[in-house]
């Protein structure tokens, strides 16, 4: 269970990073933060059974057959890509955010890391 | 694709921010990923000079076909040496995304860094070269 309390430990971390600079608006970073706290509250949902992504697109595919079955919505899965694809482009491609977006990010962010702080204190006092 | 001029300036971006955070003792996984975002955007400044854009794998990140193109273009032209282009997969593949060896520590982090510093600073030169 080190690995799941590792994922959980992780990702409160960067959830905190995510809010903390979503105040001081350093975008990147609330970018980052917010996809990845979501991202390893994902693996700690698959570290309950046994499962681990090496990869995002195992992450995606994971998502979409297993963990959706285990309580997470189709709005979840939805938001998961726009967290992911944003990530990519603002990160890594040509796109700075606007105010208007970065916005947008944050909700979808947080909306996801409280659904799965639902099912993981289900999972984990189960 | 993002152009050279857009890489240029999120390198610089992302050099401050990791430099900020690490200074500030910051979570070290946002650190280690600031530190690879810079030399990602430095490399691909230099190739988006060359007209080469690297893509990805499906639903994945451009990690492996930046590093291919590095080697094709910019270590096959001699702006780059197989040293530069062995540190730059020891720094893809010792950024445990997936935390398959636990939470990345401090100790970590400096070394990432102490890893990263040279070619970082190699890159900057190039990049500040084709500038000129």
């Amino acid at each position: 269970m080190a690995v799941l309390d590792d994922h959980i430990a992780l990702s409160k971390t960067l959830y905190s990073d995510f809010e903390t600079s979503h105040a001081a608006s350093e975008w990147p970073i609330v970018v980052d933060a917010g996809y990845y706290a979501v991202f390893h509250g994902m693996e700690a949902m698959s570290a309950l059974e046994c499962r681990d992504s090496y990869s995002f697109a195992d992450a995606a595919d994971i998502l979409e057959t297993a963990l959706r079955s285990q309580g997470l919505s189709e709005r979840f899965v939805q938001d998961y890509r726009y967290l992911f694809y944003f990530r990519r482009g603002a990160l890594y491609g040509a796109h700075v955010p606007t105010q208007s977006q970065m916005k947008e990010f944050a909700r979808r962010a947080k909306s996801c890391f409280a659904a799965l702080q639902v099912i993981l204190d289900r999972g984990v006092s189960a | 694709m993002a152009q050279y001029r857009q890489h240029a300036h999120k390198a610089e971006m992302f050099w401050d921010l990791a430099q900020k955070r690490y200074a500030e003792n910051g979570t070290p996984f946002l650190c280690m990923n600031l530190v690879m975002y810079t030399v990602g955007h430095l490399l691909e400044a230099l190739l988006a000079k060359e007209g080469r854009h690297p893509g990805s794998p499906v639903r994945g990140v451009p990690h492996a076909d930046r590093g291919a193109l590095m080697r094709s273009y910019l270590v096959g032209e001699g702006r780059l040496t197989e040293a530069d282009a062995a540190c730059y997969f020891k720094l893809v593949s010792d950024r445990d995304t997936f935390i398959d060896g636990g939470i990345q520590t401090r100790a970590f982090v400096e070394a990432y860094l102490a890893t990263a510093r040279p070619l970082i600073s190699r890159l900057q030169t190039l990049v500040a070269r084709s500038e000129a």
